[in-house]
This record gives C-alpha cells, sequence and structure tokens, in this order.
C-alpha cells in the first residue's frame, strides 16, 4: 500500500504537468481527462478489492464536479463531500446481495429495439431548432472562443 | 360557477353532452378557481387565454357532433411535458425561457381527445424529489393544509414530484392532471393530496417531448379525483409512438369498461416485507382495513414475499441519478435556457450549470457521475442494475401466487414544508413503497382510503402485472367505492 501511495502521488504531480501544460490545449485536455480516469480508477484499485468506497474527500469531489461541469464554490466543496459519502454508505447495502448469475436488467419489457427505415423524416428548418438559442449567429449557435 | 368545479370529469362530460353547460362555461370555472387559489403555487404558468380558446373549439365540435373522449375537459399538465409555444420549465433555473417548438407526445394525444390545457404545473426540479420543495418556483401548498387559502396554519407538502398536478386537482382547480412517476412521483402527491394517481406500465405512454429524467423509469400518468376519471384520461394518453423507442405497440384498452367492480376470486397478494420500520401506525390500519374492503367483495388475500424489497432504494439511487446524469448533460447553455458567460466553452459550462441546477439536482448528477466513471461503473452501476432484475425476479414470482399487490403509498402523511429536509436520505425513504414497482416497470395505482388523525388523506397503493392496467382500475374502483372517500380539503369548503 506504501508503494502504492507514493506511486500514486508522483502519478498526481504528473498528471498536474500536463494539466497545467498551456501549448496545445485541446490536446493535453483530453490527455489530462484520460489520466484522471486513469487516477481515479488506481485510487480506487488502492481503496478495496471490490471498488466499494464508503467515503468521498473533498479533491474526489471537485473532481467529480468537473467531470459533470458544474463549479462548486469552495466554501460549498466539504459539505458536497460529506453529503455524496452519505448517499454512497447508503447504497452500499448492495453489497450484501449475491447476483453472481445474475444477468444486469437493462430494458424493463423484453422487447428488442426497433429498427426504422433510414430516411428523414424531420428536419432542414433551422429556425424553430435556434429559437431558444441564448445567442446566435445567422443559421449557427454561438459558443465562446474555442480554439485560440 | 362553484358546482361546476365539484363534478368528476364522468359528471362533466355527460353534462356537456346534455347541454347543460358548455365548455367554455366548464373552462371559466375552473380558471376562476386556479386564480382564487394561487397562494397554493400549484401552476408555474396559467394560460387561461389558450383554455378558452380550446374550450370554445370543443364547443363547436360539439356542436357539430364531433366531441372526442374528453372533449371540454379543462386539466393541468406537468411542467415537465414539453407544450408547443408554451413556456416549459421541469421547474428549473436552466430551462429559463425555453418554448419547445414541439408538443409532448402526450399532451397531443389529450388535446387530440378534446381536452383543454389550463397551464402547467409546479414540480420538483426536473422531478426529482418527493414534496416539490425543490422548484425554482417555490414550493407547493398541500390543500390538505389546516387554515385558510393564503392564512395556512401549517404549510403542509403535496408530495412530489408532481405536486402541483396533485395540488390543483385536489382544490378543484383541474378536473384532472397529467403526471410522471420515476420512483412514485404520481403515486405518492396522490396519496399526500386525497386523489387518484396511476403510474402505468413503462412502454405504455409515450416518452417522447417529456423532459427526461431516468429514462429507464420515466412513465407519464394520469391524476384525477375519481378512479373512473382516471380510467379516461389513460385511455386518451396511452398508446403507440414511433418516436419513443420503448413504446409497446398494443392496442389501448377502453379501460373505463374494466370497472365492472366484479373482483370475485381474485387473489390479492399482501407483501410481507412492507410492514417497514417508521411506517405510521395509521397507514398499517388503512391498510388492514382495505384487504377487509376486498376480502368482503370476493376476493381472495394471500400472503406473498418480495424479498429484495429493502434493497429498492439504493438501487433506485444509483440507477435513477446515473441516467439522470447522462440525461442532464444536455444542458449546456448552448442551444436553449439559460447561459452565464465565462472567459471559455469549459467556464461557461460550469457556470450555467452550476447557476441553473438546484442543489438536490446538482447532488443527483454528481452521485450518477460519479457511479458512472471508470472504475466505479461495475461496482455500483451494473451492480445496481443486476439487483433491479432481482426485484424484478421477486414480483413475477409473487404474481405465479396472485392476481394483483395491496399495499399502502406511502409510510407517512403529508408532512410540513421543512420536515425532512435536513438529510436527503430520509427523503428518499418517502418512496419506499413506490420505487420497487417503478423498477420492475410495473403498472401502480394510488387510490386515497381514509384520513389519518389529523385529517390528512392516506393512500393505498395496487400493484399490477405488465400492462394489465385494467385490474389494477377494476379493484381501484372496488376500493374506492368500500373507502368512499369524499371528504374535501378545508380550503375547498
Amino acid at each position: 500500500m506504501k508503494q502504492a501511495a507514493s506511486f500514486g502521488a508522483v502519478f498526481l504531480q504528473f498528471r498536474d504537468f500536463i494539466g497545467s501544460t498551456a501549448r496545445f490545449p485541446l490536446f493535453f485536455s483530453s490527455a489530462r481527462r484520460f489520466l484522471d480516469d486513469l487516477g481515479f480508477a488506481f485510487r480506487v484499485l488502492c481503496s478495496k478489492g471490490d471498488g466499494w468506497i464508503m467515503s468521498i474527500d473533498q479533491a474526489t469531489a471537485v473532481r467529480i464536479a468537473h467531470l459533470a461541469r458544474i463549479k462548486i464554490p469552495e466554501a460549498d466543496q466539504a459539505s458536497l463531500a460529506g453529503e455524496l459519502s452519505k448517499i454512497l454508505s447508503f447504497v452500499e447495502q448492495l453489497s450484501e446481495v449475491d447476483t453472481d448469475d445474475v444477468q444486469p436488467m437493462t430494458s424493463v419489457v423484453a422487447t428488442q429495439l426497433r429498427r426504422r427505415l433510414d430516411e428523414v423524416s424531420d428536419g432542414g428548418d433551422p429556425e424553430p431548432v435556434l429559437r431558444n438559442a441564448p445567442e446566435r449567429a445567422e443559421t449557427f449557435f454561438v459558443v465562446p472562443k474555442v480554439v485560440e | 360557477m362553484g358546482a361546476l368545479t365539484r363534478l368528476t370529469i364522468a359528471e362533466a362530460l355527460d353534462g356537456l353532452e346534455r347541454r347543460v353547460f358548455s365548455a367554455e362555461e366548464l373552462t371559466q370555472a375552473h380558471i376562476d378557481a386556479m386564480v382564487a387559489a394561487r397562494s397554493l403555487n400549484a401552476f408555474i404558468t396559467e394560460t387561461p387565454e389558450k383554455a378558452l380558446a380550446m374550450a370554445r373549439l370543443s364547443d363547436e365540435r360539439r356542436r357539430r357532433g364531433e366531441a372526442q373522449l374528453l372533449d371540454g375537459v379543462p386539466i393541468a399538465v406537468k411542467d415537465l411535458f414539453c407544450t408547443e409555444g408554451v413556456l416549459t420549465t421541469a421547474a428549473s433555473h436552466i430551462l429559463d425561457g425555453f418554448k419547445p417548438p414541439y408538443e409532448s407526445t402526450v399532451t397531443a394525444n389529450l388535446w387530440r381527445a378534446g381536452a383543454v390545457m389550463l397551464g402547467k404545473a409546479n414540480l420538483d426540479e426536473f422531478a426529482m424529489g418527493s414534496s416539490n420543495v425543490t422548484s425554482y418556483y417555490g414550493p407547493v401548498v398541500n390543500p390538505w393544509s389546516p387554515g385558510k387559502v393564503g392564512a395556512w396554519e401549517r404549510k403542509l407538502v403535496p408530495g412530489g414530484s408532481s405536486g402541483g398536478s396533485a395540488a390543483a386537482v385536489a382544490a378543484r382547480c383541474a378536473m384532472g392532471a397529467t403526471g410522471t412517476d420515476t420512483g412514485g412521483s404520481i403515486r405518492q402527491p396522490g396519496s399526500f393530496c386525497g386523489i387518484v394517481g396511476l403510474k402505468p406500465t413503462y412502454g405504455r405512454c409515450s416518452r417522447w417531448g417529456v423532459v427526461a429524467f431516468a429514462s429507464s423509469l420515466d412513465q407519464a400518468g394520469p391524476m384525477a379525483r375519481t378512479v373512473r376519471d382516471t380510467a379516461l384520461m389513460m385511455r386518451a394518453m396511452a398508446g403507440y409512438d414511433p418516436k419513443d423507442s420503448t413504446s409497446v405497440n398494443r392496442p389501448v384498452p377502453d379501460y373505463a369498461q374494466a370497472l365492472t367492480g366484479d373482483i370475485r376470486g381474485l387473489r390479492v397478494g399482501v407483501p410481507k416485507e412492507y410492514r417497514v420500520d417508521g411506517m405510521s401506525a395509521e397507514i398499517g390500519k388503512v391498510w388492514d382495513q382495505g384487504v377487509e374492503w376486498l376480502r368482503a367483495a370476493g376476493a381472495e388475500p394471500v400472503e406473498i414475499s418480495l424479498p429484495h424489497t429493502k434493497y429498492a432504494l439504493p438501487t433506485y439511487y444509483i440507477i435513477a441519478p446515473a441516467e439522470a446524469s447522462s440525461n442532464l448533460a444536455r444542458y449546456d447553455g448552448v442551444r436553449f435556457g439559460l447561459r452565464v458567460d465565462g472567459p471559455g466553452l469549459q467556464e461557461m459550462y460550469e457556470n450555467t450549470r452550476a447557476a441553473g441546477f438546484g442543489a438536490e439536482v446538482r447532488r443527483r448528477i454528481l452521485i450518477g457521475t460519479y457511479v458512472l466513471s471508470a472504475g466505479y461503473y461495475d461496482a455500483y452501476y451494473l451492480k445496481a442494475q443486476k439487483v433491479r432484475a432481482r426485484i424484478a425476479e421477486d414480483f413475477r414470482l409473487a404474481f405465479e401466487r396472485c392476481d394483483i399487490i395491496l399495499t399502502p403509498t406511502a409510510p407517512t402523511p403529508a408532512f410540513a414544508v421543512g420536515e425532512n429536509m435536513d438529510d436527503p436520505i430520509t427523503m428518499y425513504l418517502n418512496d419506499v413503497f413506490t420505487v420497487p414497482t417503478s423498477l420492475a416497470g410495473l403498472p401502480g395505482l394510488s387510490v386515497p382510503a381514509g384520513l389519518s388523525g389529523e385529517s390528512l388523506p392516506l393512500g393505498l397503493q395496487l400493484i399490477g402485472k405488465p400492462f394489465d392496467e385494467e385490474t389494477v382500475l377494476r379493484v381501484g374502483g372496488v376500493l374506492e367505492t368500500a373507502a368512499s372517500f369524499h371528504q374535501l380539503p378545508p380550503c375547498v369548503v
């Protein structure tokens, strides 16, 4: 575990270095996301064999919030981590259920998804689509600048 | 005009057909009631002009002899259904100003059947809640709250998430309402407000045009004051829709025909696991009474076991947030609704979503994001889907021994605004009897069965086999007759 933890620290430094690289932001932002996921999975492996984690620390809460693209003010981060931990410890009881030979339920009604003909049935009318846009130009949605 | 708002849908249709009153008069009476009951906060948007225009068209149709199933019946629409050109908010700040360019299939079906739209009913934000306190537009007051309109002695919650729909119907502002139910959102507010609410089998009503919460659970359904009215609305709302990939293609029965009152020989399952800790003694009594009523009508009660019941809530609180986190990813400030600017695109997303979502919605998105993230998917989401299969199997096995299941709808009557709010888990426990049905996709009906010691409505729930809404409604009709629940909320008396 100790070795794992020191590897983890090096890993996080590496990740932050990549994350702070300002050049080629698009490439590095996806690389950073990949490393985030990797680091996350790594911490799971370090924590417990079956992947159940009963509490979320503040750093993890912030990371999840970033994945969900929701800004959480610093003052709220600790209490949020506490709330999420509470919910996770509530759902933890599922580990008691024997599900060894059970297929996961992916649909309520046992039907096959229908197929339809691959043809246009609607569309070609940008006006109604754009009518609710916070900002538009001609027939485009406008967003803040993405590429320098 | 007061008398018109006391009618059931069936009585109103009869009065309209015999020309005792017009759809315009009926609609005006309900608009007046809606305005008089504004302190309930049951509506986010009132649409009186639209309602009167629809009512006049209805009167013309009836004159021409072309009246449809619900022609001239004024109803409320939960503000989770997209309505063309009419503000649709899902009770969230993030949908500010959103006027859909399309109409949901279920509401389109209702308008085709001649129903009249009074307005868009308040709800928990994105239908996430059990007390209607998470709405950006403020909480709804339960019409059963003691005191007078606007001068309540104590404000009680109407339940949720379809709290505005339930309050509007109970307060006689609307003859019926649409609701949606993901884990109990039609049945629990129905119970809290003393009205009938039906969550149909998953796939029976189209989800197209309904703001998505948890797509494998969401189902639209009717809320009304009698079982017959619920059956009438259900017939209009249900049906196959190619635009919803999980919509089921089978004929829609005439549900009102199923209300024969004859339940002789029917086996009524009573699940022993539903005697949970924390259930009020009054609820237990009403439940026992319900079993006796059905026995007296010739049904045969049988004890059944649903062994995985206690795992339903934790399963639900993985699956529903997981699906919600995915569904709510579309609110990004680009195409509709609120935008809060930032220096770059990522900051714009983060600012918009921080400002646009309330605390409970944020919490669920984050839990959902967490359980779906790399390294956790198998431990949480896949595990929950497996337990969900176990829960569904419990019901399948139970239905080998019985034809219908009778349980309470909620473990308590309506509570006060502010109670159960400190801890999300306490609030989640409200749905302990309704969530298993949702996970299994089965039809569930809540019928008002009595009053608590504090004169608050208590509901009983009937759970049926897949697509057997007819048996559910038939037994519901028998319960309704036996319970003879005709009390009015204090604000209506």
